[in-house]
């Protein structure tokens, strides 16, 4: 995947960070986006049933993600044991030279649709 | 550059206020497309007064908190816990201290709370900062 430099500023601007070439350390999320990841989630918590409350979230990197640079993304999930239902996410960023770049690690709490929180 | 000391505080970084048309933009930015953060309906049905403002909205404030108040340090880490849902349309502050100094290696660790008057904990974060090289 490619850090694209419209999606990075449209993200650093709404943080308030003013427009520069940043890159937000939060930028991966932007990646949680992408089809398979959001097949690969429903397939712990169903979209129809469930919505996903973030409970935490780490970021950490290596060095700075560049505009326009590729990396290999890599994903794993598990849901949690307890209750209430908690999924992990741990993903990592791999430079093409192999060198992991970046790092992410979230629980997401699964809420059943329609009841309070 | 000398990393600043220990209990060192960050200026108090305001943002907001948060309102719907802030956190469309954001979804929009992150592609977030969670409808707690973009159906008051949902959102109420789900136990809250108004659209969630997205934990990880609060937890990216941090680093321009940062930037502004250390442009030549770099964010190495965030680390965020999500504990005080907050409901749009909301002003939050971002506050913190240096709460470590590791000798050597010119890395700071500073503790961060993002959240109002009321929810002043509705985030709260450690961040790893270095300064590069001169």
């Amino acid at each position: 995947l490619t850090v694209d430099a419209r999606e990075a500023l449209a993200l650093a601007q709404v943080l308030g960070g003013g427009v520069d070439d940043w890159v937000p350390i939060i930028f991966p999320i932007r990646w949680l986006a992408l089809v398979e990841i959001r097949v690969a989630l429903a397939a712990f918590a169903d979209p129809a049933s469930t919505l996903l409350l973030h409970e935490s979230q780490s970021f950490s990197q290596r060095s700075a993600l560049r505009m326009g640079e590729t990396y290999l993304v890599t994903l794993n999930l598990q849901a949690l044991s307890g209750q209430p239902r908690r999924i992990e996410m741990i993903g990592a960023a791999t430079s093409l030279a192999g060198i992991v770049k970046a790092e992410l690690r979230a629980t997401l709490r699964v809420l059943p649709r329609g009841m309070a929180a | 550059m000398t990393p600043p000391a220990p209990q060192t505080k960050l200026p108090i970084w305001t943002v907001g206020p948060i309102d719907a048309a802030w956190v469309r933009r954001y979804t929009e930015a992150s592609g977030d497309d969670n409808p707690l953060h973009r159906d008051p309906e949902t959102a109420s049905a789900a136990g809250f007064s108004g659209i969630v403002v997205p934990g990880l909205l609060l937890l990216g404030l941090c680093e321009p908190a940062i930037r502004a108040w250390q442009p030549a340090a770099r964010v190495n880490r965030l680390v965020g816990r999500f504990l005080q849902p907050l409901a749009a349309p909301v002003q939050v502050s971002v506050t913190g201290r240096i709460v470590l100094v590791t000798s050597g290696t010119q890395e700071v660790v500073v503790r961060l709370f993002v959240g109002t008057p009321e929810q002043p904990m509705a985030c709260i974060a450690e961040a790893s900062l270095s300064w590069p090289e001169a």
